[in-house]
């Protein structure tokens, strides 16, 4: 069944590879470590550039969602299991993303230099491998392989780097997703046993559901549960920690404020969309109905992750727990697009995926620069660096303003499809989103004018500099994408557009083959 | 064999089994717990033959004779670490062992 | 007018102001100020010669010919479900805002060259500037809703920037924050409007595309019933982002405070350009205010509301520019109070002659602070005019504007929107409208010349005044040309005036294609001057009645206006003196609970709650493990002891079940 030259499996091929041969150069030859680093994450970018070039001329199989260059090898037949790998419209732009922020950690490692590069360099790279392996794959076995892979690296990455806070807060992350995970795996063996032995997407996505409940309450009548259900909540508890949604955020403030930049940029620019990806691509499609059952329970945690993570970042002093709850906040938006099950949400929540993955790698940048040069990360002991940092000032802004959703940069061309999205679906959530706009307004601009205008600060330190030459090249390119994509989303929108008409009919209609008996919902009344 | 025997074989091997573990637990010296080991050992194989013979099978013989190389096995390198041991720390009391505890 | 010439003005018209603006921003700085002085105004000069071009080759169109959209790019297309297009709109109303945008703004320009001359930041100060013109120009040229609110928002993060422009002024800082925070709800508001309207409208073709093309959405406006609560509400939201830009009640308060920026800063944004922005909005989206009239009384209720309410509180106040800003705030309530009875054009009209006279008092203002060394309290003013004569003759044809004295430019465009809404409107209620329109005469003329007499006449409260000396002249020829317009506007804009082969048709005349042909909905004829007589005559002679009285007040000082004062109830100038306690209200009503319930989600929520069950999980987990711990005693013995007493539990266990 595989057609061509494995392109995809070469996206995971070059990672590894960059990472053996890191892993083979001693540790003195540190610029041996980085080139061979920057060469991987380059190759990868060029690689995954030249997919998305071609992605239209690709051959595409499958359903309910078609696949280009896919690749089906048969990995464990016994018990089903196959390496399959595929890309369609919503993995192209993971991907792309995925290649972006790797490389960009990657060099904002080389700009800021980093102890211990072997280590560094070795687990980036081969964290770019999991995440692309997750985003690729198409059999849920091997999805889950990457996806527990992908803590791996990240293990040794976070609990390595970072300030004195990281043991614990690495602690938390994976205790946290660990075991929510295991149930995740419970649920994949479950979809394995209904779709008759495989564990293929299509052959899962096209299987007949029973929908009969597990737990009847004695007496009452009332069903429960179904074990689809069941399976639908192991998937998007999964999913809602990863986000993560409000109230499975915690692990995220004290990660965020305990790594240096150059692995926020990937964390918070890839890993924790991941979970919105799983939304998308298997809590939607592989669920449909339950999908719609628990709508309303979705629809209120993204918008409670809005309100909450607003309020938290306007409370808050350390700058870069602000951006951390700032990040919640703007995920509590991309899931209200694809909670909110409309074509128009769902086109938002891919753009805003690109363009939160490029906004808050920036944000996070600009803190970590920030504090190197004040020494601090209390807000309130910074103020007027403006008048030293002009540079700083102006990259800052732009930063900010995209943060904020300012109408021309690209955080409102997402959340403004996004919001459209929803108000299809229900007015009350767009007006609730649009009041997380308005804090987004406020606390943006409380964080940027805080350290920005006012006074020098009296305790500041002396001979503070402007960003240098090469942080600025960092910023610059960042800086000029979101005014892109603000002007033209449609580069996002073309690609996806098949794409994102397959998931949302996968999501609304029951796959043809299944026959449908009605599914009682909680608490429905047998009489 | 009679049931009377039968019994009899088995109390005799509770009792052997017995008296082995509380040698185990009591005894300090790594050399009288390793006795009292084989004492267990050879109480399990005197339960197996004579199960062996009462359910009329060559299983239980098979396994005796397991567990005496196994034995022998343990013994040999029991004993190694003993000799290592005591040339270590210079005692073989085996309380006083716990280095690796902490 | 063709679709390529039309592109050629919106790229050209767009692109000089944006050049500039980055020109200043990468290549400015306070040594290269010759450079950033002809960057700055230059390109907005360039704009405004393009916009002029413009207006000559559209009227030379007929006049059915004459608005003209084009489209840019696509910005966002979803296939089957959403098209959303870049478009730019040139017609007869854009034509006008361009023009007052683009030529009151270069002359504003003009004068900051003279104004900053001594400011480090002026490269900073001009880029922002002309981002703002830019910004602006973007704004009256959408086509399209995203367009529009694109256009909306950078409008307010350019005032932003210039309200905050001194950047280490706690104050300062704060008013840009307060104004930036109230527009982002006028834009939230815009932007559920827009999804209201996007998903009410009937598409073209009978599709289900959404379309947020405005010329598509006044086309299909019939697919909106007279009264119906969609378009109800549609206007709401609509006001409510007018209300935020425009500063109404009760989204006001945000602009005294702006005057925090530089002179011309107010001058520009804050009188001429920005804040008209709203009457613009309402104007444009008429074809929907029509057909909500329950929105269309509230605009009006709302719009002559503020502008007395803001008359009042101009009485009392003694800082230079906040006089003005409330003036403003005051006039561009009888804006919204015009668009709200449906008198477009003459709302339109006012718009222009105030951006001219507003414009005209706030740079003389500016010129007055120049030579009292940043001094803005009127207290310390007075005798002025003996230093500062051109200064003083400028801001005496400005106020006379503003007071609605005959035949200067705001007396047609004040007596035409008064004599407008009495006419036309329903009954009582306009009746009542109508008369507080006319004690707003009254007050207007008070607060205009109490202004004028206390900074220009009389002996000097201190010795500042004495040493003050004339602005340069470049900060001179602006007012000139400024006092100049506020004189003749009238005329200009009002009767046929001879324009080559052309004839500039009245006003009203050349906008109504914009306001007619469109909407098939109720829509009453525009009076002209001559209609309104007695309601004319009603109002002049209030005008006169206030400015009278203000002369009498702080000139002639008999009565003083002290002993006046102390006649009024207390209550009536306190309220006066505090703004009518809108500060406090919003302090107390909105921020205070809304930091309250941020500070409860950081002390109690987050810790308790959120990170609570988290970290309870690992407590419980660390709590079992110091229980059992001393049972891990490392001592062979023992657990060879715990493993034969469990195996001998498990055989009891074991033999007493299976015996039994």
């Amino acid at each position: 069944m595989t057609t061509g030259f494995s392109w995809l499996t070469l996206v995971l091929l070059v990672p590894i590879l960059g990472a053996v041969a890191i892993l083979c150069t001693p540790r003195r030859e540190a610029w041996l470590i980085k080139t061979f680093a920057l060469i991987a994450a380059l190759a990868t970018g060029f690689l995954v550039l030249g997919l998305l070039l071609n992605y239209s001329q690709a051959a595409a199989t499958g359903s309910p969602i078609s696949f280009k260059y896919a690749e089906n090898v048969q990995w464990l037949p016994q018990i089903g299991a196959s390496y399959r790998l595929g890309l369609d419209g919503l993995s192209a732009w993971f991907l792309a993303l995925n290649a972006v922020v790797f490389l960009l950690g990657v060099v904002v490692a080389l700009v800021r230099g980093v102890d211990r590069p072997k280590l560094f360099f070795g687990l980036l790279i081969l964290t770019e491998a999991a995440t692309a392996g997750v985003i690729l794959s198409t059999d849920l076995l091997l999805f889950y392989l990457f996806w527990e892979g992908m803590l791996l690296p990240l293990y040794f990455l976070l609990s390595s780097f970072g300030n004195e806070k990281r043991q614990r807060a690495t602690v938390k992350f994976i205790g946290y997703t660990v075991a929510w995970y295991l149930l995740m795996l419970l649920a994949i063996i479950y979809l394995h046993t209904q779709a008759g032995g495989s564990f293929s997407y299509d052959a899962i996505a096209a299987r007949q559901t029973t929908g009969q409940s597990i737990i009847t309450v004695p007496g009452f009548g009332w069903k429960l549960l179904t074990p689809d259900q069941f399976a639908f909540l192991a998937f998007a508890l999964a999913f809602a920690i990863k986000v993560p949604l409000v109230p499975f955020h915690t692990w995220l403030p004290d990660l965020y404020e305990s790594l240096p930049a150059s692995g926020l940029t990937f964390f918070a620019g890839i890993v924790s969309k991941l979970g919105i990806y799983g939304f998308i691509r298997y809590a939607m499609t592989l669920f449909p109905k339950e999908m719609h059952d628990f709508q309303g329970l979705l629809l209120a945690l993204a918008l409670l992750s809005i309100l909450y993570g607003a309020f938290m970042a306007l409370q808050e002093v350390d700058i870069k727990r602000i951006v951390a709850y700032s990040s919640i906040s703007h995920l509590g938006f991309i899931s209200l697009g694809v909670f909110a099950l409309t074509v128009i949400g769902l086109h938002g929540a891919i753009l805003q995926v690109i363009n939160h993955g490029i906004i808050i790698a920036a944000l996070f940048i600009i803190m970590e620069l920030i504090e190197v040069r004040t020494g601090t990360r209390d807000r309130s002991l910074m103020s007027g660096l403006e008048k030293a940092m002009p540079w700083m000032y102006f990259l800052f802004m732009i930063t900010a303003l995209a943060a904020l959703g300012m109408p021309g940069l690209n955080g409102f061309a997402g959340e403004f499809m996004i919001m459209l999205g929803a108000f299809e679906a229900s007015w009350v959530l767009a007006v609730i989103a649009g009041i997380g706009v308005v804090l987004a307004g406020w606390y943006m601009l409380r964080l940027h004018q805080g350290l920005m205008h006012d006074p020098l600060h009296k305790g500041t330190k002396e001979g503070m500099t402007d960003l240098r030459l090469r942080e600025r090249w960092v910023l610059i390119p960042l800086c000029a994408a979101m005014v892109a994509l603000g002007l033209f989303p449609n580069i996002v929108g073309q690609l996806d557009q098949g794409s994102v008409q397959q998931y949302m009919a996968a999501s609304h209609t029951q796959p043809a083959s299944a026959i449908t008996q009605p599914t009682p919902l909680t608490h429905e009344v047998h009489a | 064999m009679s049931t009377g025997d039968f019994q009899f074989l088995l109390f005799l091997g509770t009792l052997l089994f017995m008296i082995g573990a509380t040698g185990v637990l009591i005894r300090r010296n790594p050399l009288v717990i390793f006795m009292s080991i084989e004492l267990m050992l050879n109480s399990v194989n005197l339960v197996l033959v004579a199960y062996g013979r009462a359910l009329n099978s060559l299983a239980g013989q098979v396994f005796a004779f397991m567990v005496i190389v196994v034995a022998a096995a343990e013994v040999v390198v029991g004993l190694a670490m003993v000799t290592r041991v005591f040339r270590a720390e210079h005692t073989l009391d085996v309380d006083r062992l716990d280095e690796m505890k902490d | 007018m063709s679709q390529g010439f039309v592109t050629t003005v919106v790229l050209l018209v767009l692109g000089f102001p944006l050049i500039g603006s980055l020109i200043n921003a990468a290549f400015g700085s306070a040594k290269r100020r010759g450079l950033v002085n002809i960057v700055g105004t230059v390109s907005i000069g360039a704009a405004f010669v393009v916009s002029a071009v413009a207006l000559i080759v559209m009227l030379t169109a007929a006049s059915s010919h004459r608005a003209v959209t084009v489209t840019l790019w696509n910005w966002y297309v979803v296939g089957g479900s959403l098209s959303v297009a870049f478009q730019a709109t040139l017609d007869q109303l854009s034509i006008i805002m361009l023009l007052v945008v683009t030529g009151v703004g270069f002359l504003i320009h003009v004068y900051s060259v003279g104004y900053m001359e001594h400011d480090e930041g002026v490269a900073r100060f001009f880029a922002y500037m002309n981002f703002f013109v830019f910004s602006m120009l973007f704004l009256v040229l959408a086509a399209d809703l995203v367009f529009l609110i694109i256009g909306w928002a950078l409008v307010a993060v350019s005032s932003y920037f210039l309200i905050g422009f001194w950047y280490e002024r706690p104050s300062a800082v704060a008013a840009a924050r307060k104004a930036f925070i109230t527009q982002v709800i006028g834009d939230v508001a815009l932007v559920i409007a827009a999804f209201l309207i996007v998903t009410n409208v009937m598409s073209p073709i009978g599709t289900h595309i959404y379309s947020l093309s405005m010329p598509t959405i006044f086309h299909n406006v019939a697919s909106f019933q007279y009264g119906s609560s969609t378009v109800t509400w549609i206007c709401l939201l609509l006001a409510i982002g007018a209300f935020a830009k425009s500063a109404q009640f009760p989204l006001h308060t945000w602009l005294p405070d702006a005057m925090e920026g530089p002179t011309p800063v107010s001058a520009l944004i804050h009188a001429a350009t920005m804040v008209t922005a709203g009457v613009y909005l309402i104007a444009r989206f008429h074809p929907l205010f029509d057909r909500a009239p329950i929105i269309q009384g509230l605009v009006a209720c709302v719009g002559i509301g503020t502008s007395f309410m803001a008359g009042i509180i101009a009485l009392s106040q003694v800082d230079i520019k906040r006089v003005i800003a409330y003036s403003t705030m005051s006039q561009i309530g009888l804006m919204i109070y015009a668009v709200g009875m449906g008198a477009y054009a003459a709302g339109m009209y006012h718009l222009v002659t105030h951006a001219f006279f507003k414009a005209l008092l706030f740079l003389g203002a500016g010129n007055v602070i120049h030579a009292m060394h940043d001094e803005q309290d009127i207290r310390v003013m007075g005798g002025l005019g003996k230093r500062l004569k051109i200064t003083e003759k400028s801001f005496l044809i400005g106020s006379l504007a503003l007071s609605g004295i005959p035949l200067f430019a705001g007396w047609f465009s004040k007596e035409n929107l008064l004599g407008y809404g009495v006419l036309n409107g329903p009954g009582h209620v306009a009746l009542l409208l109508y008369i507080i329109g006319v004690c707003i005469n009254v007050l207007t003329g008070l607060y205009a010349f109490r202004l004028w007499a206390i900074v220009f006449k009389g002996e000097p409260q201190t010795a500042r005044p004495a040493a003050a000396h004339e602005a340069p002249r470049i900060m001179l020829v602006p007012v000139v040309i400024l006092a100049a317009l506020s004189a003749i506007a009238g005329f200009f804009l009002w009767w046929p005036v001879a324009f080559g082969s052309v004839r500039v048709q009245d006003f009203t005349q050349f906008l109504s294609p914009v306001f007619t042909s469109i909407t098939s909905g109720p829509l009453a004829h525009e009076p002209g001057v001559a209609s309104g007589w007695i309601g004319m005559l009603v109002g002049t002679a209030m005008s006169l009645i206030g400015v009278g009285g203000a002369l009498r007040l702080w000139l002639r000082r008999e009565p003083d206006a002290e002993t006046v004062a102390s006649r009024i109830p207390r209550f009536i100038t306190q309220l006066s003196m505090h703004k009518f306690y809108f500060d406090e209200l919003y302090d107390a009503a909105i921020v205070r609970p809304l930091r309250a319930v941020a500070k409860w989600c950081r002390k109690l929520i987050e810790p308790e709650i959120m990170d609570g069950w988290v970290e309870g999980v690992g407590i419980g987990v660390d709590d079992l493990g110091n229980t059992l711990q001393p049972f891990q005693s490392g001592l062979i013995r023992d657990y060879i002891a715990y493993m034969v007493f469990f195996a001998l539990l498990f055989v009891i266990i074991i033999v007493g079940v299976v015996v039994r």
